[in-house]
């Protein structure tokens, strides 16, 4: 059991050292292309707001591009991970595909997921609050040309996204018509992680808006009384003294959210990263092995008339099997084994935690300076560690750690030997008979 | 071509691009910090008061559009109502005003007092001695409407610990000609 724990542990310093020259230049490209990025978008909303919001897509595609071509660097490492896409690939026998095109494809699934992460953590915000302080820096002393965030309450937003399907739809032609195809690729690329983008963050506005409205009404306060009522019935039953901010505690239920979430962080990378190497693994096969019931449902669909079929897979074939590789991560990562999930959530929250002690730890070690000594020091040690005061920012000693302990997890969890006996297995085992013939 | 060899271009390819990284590295380093540092190290040239122009006693010298000379610079010992082994110390300069746009030249004006030791004092108001009438602060000069060719009496008054009046020596910064600054040297120096 403990040596399941620290197989990740090694596999991540062995990563680590054989590809840490790779990994720390793709993080430095990174910096520099997102900092060039921000700079150009806030430039560009002086002369049109909308224009910059839509340049400001690029920061955050910087950022999924970083990301998948590190796990992408990893791959030659990870046998286990690449005799899963192997043999996934054999089965669905894809066409081979080059370098670039492949790197597109992958970030072009990994989209909607990793912003969708991105807009859940907060991290969508943070990349919008970093461009309107650029702006506003940028801005001359008493104007409001500062205030490039009008256009997310205007209807023209509405107008940008139109524009960007269309130029989608003419890359999409243009590559079908053949000639320049992985530039058309990054543009069709481009143009999806715009709408998703603005989409995301206009969504998340209204959701706060939606949820304002309805903590304004009397009806909630009466449902949360309600709630409050039911999940501590006796303390609210007496009437509250004052208590001593000192002696006050946090009630049991607010502690198992706080954890949830610290725990779902951790969980939802290990699925991204799985999403990024599982773009090969789009077997449904898989799958529908998971529940008798998601089985069931996969015998129903095949048996609606062929014609029906042909109809729902007009419209959802592409995220079929765009969306497929999540459901299967999420597998893996579930039947990996508690040990396994355990090893994830708390070396990745050790990683965090050490990078944030050695942000202290160089402060200390640097000693007291002037305010702006210190700003020009503090940039060089956020460089290092990442900084735990900046909005997502990313150190070059901790991202590449991180990345090779979420591919060393993952790596595990394919090289488990449960997982080998099940698939190896399956014919020989009736229960497994059974499942081969009704897939 | 068998899997063997394609292990064995991927392990050369790897090494290539490790090679290449790390070369690369020394690069992407440096440039980095650059474009990270950058706002940062500009805000500390243009806020603070890093590089001294040595300023000889008696000279005049062309800072932030005039000429600027040390006239006085001396210690009101005795004086009751102080803290024990702190003295009062009086700058005056005489400056001639070259370019009249002084709220634009003169923005963000810091006279002060430097020891050997490097350590710094800025002008206090505990203490008030009586002043001649045209004699005016640095900050209320940027306000007095001077023009071109006018002569305008400035005097900043300090209070300091007793020992380091022997190597106290005063000096201006200007907003405009930051991080220089002007650092004057007494008739013994």
């Amino acid at each position: 059991m403990l040596a399941d724990a620290v197989k990740p542990l090694g596999l991540t310093l062995k990563l680590w050292w054989r590809f840490w020259p790779q990994l720390v230049a793709i993080v430095l490209l990174g910096i520099v292309f997102g900092d060039l990025f921000m700079q150009v978008a806030a430039r560009t909303a002086f002369l049109n707001h909308m224009a910059g919001l839509a340049l400001l897509t690029l920061v955050a595609l910087t950022q999924l591009i970083v990301t998948v071509a590190m796990f992408q660097t990893l791959l030659p490492a990870l046998p286990a991970t690449r005799a899963a896409q192997q043999a996934a690939h054999d089965e669905s026998s894809g066409e081979a595909r080059g370098g670039s095109a492949r790197l597109a494809r992958m970030v072009t699934v990994a989209l909607l997921p990793f912003f969708a992460y991105y807009a859940a953590w907060g991290f969508l915000g943070d990349t919008v609050r970093q461009y309107s302080r650029v702006a506003l820096d940028m801005a001359p002393f008493g104007e409001s040309a500062g205030n490039v965030l009008d256009v997310l309450d205007s209807r023209w937003l509405v107008f940008s996204v139109a524009i960007s399907w269309l130029v989608r739809r003419f890359a999409t032609t243009m590559q079908k018509r053949g000639g320049a195809r992985s530039f058309w690729q990054i543009v069709v690329v481009i143009c999806e992680t715009n709408w998703i983008f603005i989409g995301l963050y206009v969504i998340s506005r209204w959701k706060d808006e939606i949820l304002g409205w309805i903590m304004s009404r009397n009806l909630f306060s009466v449902l949360q009384a309600t709630a409050d009522g039911m999940a501590n019935p006796v303390p609210r039953a007496f009437a509250e003294p004052m208590v001593p901010v000192e002696v006050t505690s946090i009630d049991t239920t607010t502690k198992l959210i706080g954890l949830f979430f610290f725990m779902l962080l951790p969980v939802i990378w290990l699925v991204l990263a799985a999403l990024i190497y599982g773009y090969d693994v789009r077997d449904d096969k898989e799958l529908m092995r998971v529940h008798q019931r998601v089985e069931r449902l996969g015998e129903r669909y095949r048996a609606i008339p062929k014609f029906l079929r042909d109809f729902a897979e007009h419209f959802i074939s592409g995220y079929r099997s765009r969306y497929l590789p999540i459901a299967n991560g999420v597998r893996i990562t579930l039947s990996s084994g508690v040990v396994l999930i355990v090893t994830l959530i708390v070396g990745y929250r050790l990683i965090d935690w050490l990078a944030a002690w050695a942000w202290l730890g160089m402060t200390r070690l640097i000693g007291p300076h002037d305010l702006d000594t210190w700003q020009v020091l503090s940039e060089g040690v956020s460089l290092l560690f990442g900084s735990p005061f900046q909005d997502s920012s990313t150190g070059i000693l901790v991202e590449p750690l991180r990345i090779c302990f979420l591919a060393a997890i993952l790596e595990t969890a394919f090289a488990l030997p449960t997982r080998q006996t099940d698939d190896g297995a399956q014919l020989s085992d009736p229960k497994g008979r059974v499942e081969a013939h009704n897939v | 071509m068998t899997a063997q060899d394609l292990v064995q271009q991927s392990g050369l390819g790897e090494r290539k691009w490790r090679r290449r990284s790390l070369w690369a590295l020394l690069l992407l380093i440096p440039l980095t910090f650059a474009v990270e540092v950058y706002d940062s190290i500009k805000a500390l040239l243009a806020d603070n008061d890093l590089f001294a122009r040595r300023v000889a006693w008696g000279q005049s010298v062309h800072f932030g559009g005039s000429d600027w000379k040390l006239t006085d610079l001396r210690g009101a010992f005795g004086m009751a109502n102080l803290p024990p082994d702190s003295v009062p110390v009086l700058a005056d300069f005489s400056v001639k005003v070259g370019d009249p746009d002084l709220q634009k030249l003169w923005l963000g004006c810091k006279v002060m007092l430097i020891d050997a030791a490097g350590r710094r004092w800025a002008p206090t108001s505990a203490v008030t001695l009586k002043a001649p009438g045209d004699v005016q602060t640095c900050t209320s000069a940027i306000f007095s409407g001077a023009k071109s060719g006018d002569t305008l009496n400035l005097r900043e008054t300090f209070l300091v610990p007793k020992d380091v009046t022997k190597t106290i020596r005063p000096a201006v910064g200007l907003a405009s000609e930051r991080p220089h600054f002007l650092l004057f040297q007494l008739e013994k120096d």
